[in-house]
């Protein structure tokens, strides 16, 4: 049996910043498995980032908890869970969102500087990464520089440099069209084919359901169907 | 390493701006240093006047003298003391000197005076009295004649060459009678000097008083700029503080120190107004520069980067940014201070007047010492680390979620 990486049980999340307080997810439970290439859909306003936040450690909820790879990190401390996030989890955002001063190659090795990783281990990681996304020769051009498709292809080199447990995909094909969507989508099937790495995508774009193993449907905050759509990935 | 390569680059995003706050810290750095080179330079040359003139800036005199202003207080003076003197650190003029007051008369008017015995050599070499000479030529150490203020030749109406006689009392109450040439009538700079001062051989001046081998007072110069204290000090662990006594100008001349005080209050308070500017356009470009990355900085905590971190990297942006700011302004400051060194600015008209009034060249040099660029760096600097407080308070509370909505 496949080890759990995310643990999320009991999950609601409420806002009440506004006048009426908002109910975005609600008594969630949810349970993913090592190498699972899963999506979270659902119209907007289903409460998919939203999950996929707390799931991150970016957003804490106002019930239950959330247990990564057997470390609850509901409650953590902020210091404590930044680093839990360096180290563990990797992020995928929509619109790319790379460090705009840094180079390709800069912005992959960002993410293994802080983690403290020696010149060397990094250089070569990095040059392996921008293999695996297809980059290579373009290491050095800052992401102005770059296309949609190679920054977000950068954005999952940079995702995957701290060796993360998983990682978290919110809408990476929004911007994106078909063609670089399907692009950066085989580099991530073929990540999580060939080395097992966890994708959990946040989407309501069919290219992306399409590809995943397992479905999780939300409506109003809750889980409506949580199905496998293919046989999942095993180590 | 990294967090100095992100806050450089991320400087040159907006060059705009870049330039803009830099060109702001540049010529308010520069005005701040040329204001405060002038106004020390202005004050300094002040003192300078009345200190090479009257007291020095350090006077090293008998134990209780300066209170009475007694000859019969007057100290033993010698060629070992005033070696001693000349050899401490600090110092670069020593003037050994005898003051004391007669009567003056050309024998058909007569004027109280301020007689004042000196070493030509050495008080021409701190109050350039060879250049300040109108008429005749300053007497040699061993002559036999005196010099006197331009105010009091007219007051008597005398002449190079005319004969003063000078009438007073001397140590232990001797009677002091003297007569002596007029050799040469010199400008003292300060009206109430050139009336009533009267210069002598201080050889001659021992002899006229009675007083072989004594000085009432060793008058200390230093360089522009020094540390008193420090001289003073050094002084003091230099001669047999138990005969003598050393004051420093502030004691021996309040009423100056509480003048220019007073004076300096009012121009700090515009160089005070200048590093508000300063300090606020540095701010509201730190506050833009903080609105506007609002998500990054968001992104970049999701991903791992500490806040402490992002604070660190705001921070070598703001003191890049004035760092650079404060080199421009200060390299751009040096010729214009050498220029205002070599040609000072001289006052004239209305203004010109007063200050001779008050016995100061009307001029306004510069000084240029490490502490005039010093001040205004470091004040900058602070100014500097002040505004960085605001981000990186910012920064250490901002909420991960609310950046990324941003």
């Amino acid at each position: 049996m496949a080890r759990t990486v995310i643990d999320a049980h009991e999950l609601s999340k409420t806002y009440t910043e506004g006048p009426v307080p908002v109910e975005a997810v609600k008594d969630v439970h949810l349970h993913i498995e090592a190498g699972e290439f899963i999506a979270l859909v659902g119209p907007s306003g289903s409460g998919k980032t939203t999950l996929l936040n707390m799931i991150g450690g970016l957003d804490e909820p106002t019930k239950g908890k959330v247990v990564i790879d057997g470390t609850d990190i509901t409650g953590m401390k902020e210091n404590k869970l930044i680093d839990f996030r360096l180290r563990n989890i990797g992020f995928v955002f929509q619109a790319y969102n790379l460090i705009p001063v840094l180079t390709a190659e800069e912005n992959i090795e960002f993410i293994m500087l802080l983690q403290g990783t020696d010149k060397d281990e990094r250089k070569q990681r990095v040059q392996q990464l921008l293999e695996e996304v297809g980059l290579q020769g373009k290491g050095s051009s800052r992401p102005s520089e770059l296309s949609g498709g190679q920054q977000q292809r950068v954005a999952v080199a940079r995702a995957l440099a701290s060796k993360p447990k998983f990682v978290l995909a919110d809408e990476p094909t929004a911007n994106l069209d078909s063609t670089t969507a399907a692009n950066l989508l085989d580099i991530m099937e073929k990540l999580n084919k060939e080395e097992g790495m966890t994708f959990v995508f946040s989407t309501h774009d069919p290219r992306v359901i399409q590809r995943a193993r397992r479905v999780v449907t939300l409506v109003d905050g809750e889980i409506e169907k949580d199905e496998m759509v293919n046989e999942p990935m095993v180590d | 390493m990294i967090y100095l390569k992100l806050a450089w680059r991320n400087l040159w995003r907006n060059r705009r701006r870049t330039f803009i706050t830099v060109g702001s810290l540049f010529f308010a750095v520069l005005l701040a240093i040329v204001m405060f080179a002038l106004l020390e330079g202005v004050y300094g040359n002040m003192i300078r006047n009345m200190a090479g003139f009257t007291t020095g800036y350090l006077q090293v005199h008998g134990n209780g003298y300066w209170e009475e202003k007694d000859l019969d207080l007057a100290i033993p003076v010698d060629e070992a003391l005033i070696d001693k003197l000349d050899h401490t650190k600090g110092i670069t003029g020593v003037m050994p000197r005898i003051e004391s007051f007669a009567l003056a008369s050309t024998g058909e008017v007569s004027s109280p005076v301020m007689l004042m015995g000196i070493d030509p050599v050495r008080e021409d070499a701190v109050n350039n009295l060879q250049t300040r000479t109108r008429t005749g030529k300053l007497f040699a150490a061993n002559d036999q004649t005196a010099a006197i203020g331009e105010g009091l030749a007219t007051k008597l109406s005398l002449s190079v060459g005319d004969t003063l006689l000078l009438l007073g009392q001397g140590y232990h109450a001797a009677s002091a009678y003297g007569k002596y040439p007029i050799a040469a009538i010199i400008d003292m700079g300060s009206p109430e000097l050139s009336k009533s001062l009267v210069y002598l051989p201080l050889n001659e001046m021992q002899r006229y008083l009675s007083m072989e081998g004594m000085v009432t007072s060793i008058a200390l110069m230093s360089a522009p700029g020094m540390d008193l204290q420090k001289e003073l000090k050094a002084v003091q662990a230099s001669i047999d503080t138990t005969s003598y006594h050393v004051m420093d100008w502030t004691e021996m001349m309040p009423e100056l120190l509480q003048t220019m005080q007073g004076d300096q209050a009012g121009n700090r308070i515009m160089i005070y107004i200048l590093y508000m500017v300063i300090g606020f356009g540095l701010f509201s470009t730190v506050l833009m520069m903080l609105t506007e990355r609002q998500h990054e900085f968001g992104i970049m905590v999701s991903i791992g980067t500490g806040k402490k971190q992002l604070s660190r990297m705001v921070f070598l942006e703001i003191l890049l940014l004035s760092a650079i700011g404060i080199i421009l302004g200060t390299a751009a400051s040096l010729p214009i201070l050498h220029y205002l060194d070599a040609h000072p600015i001289r006052l004239t008209g209305e203004i010109a007047d007063v200050y001779a009034s008050y016995g100061f060249e009307p001029v306004m040099p510069v000084l240029i010492t490490p502490n005039v660029f010093l001040s205004q760096i470091k004040t900058v600097g602070l100014i500097a680390l002040l505004v960085s407080l605001y981000p990186i308070i910012k920064l250490l509370r901002f909420s991960v979620m609310k950046a990324l909505r941003s």
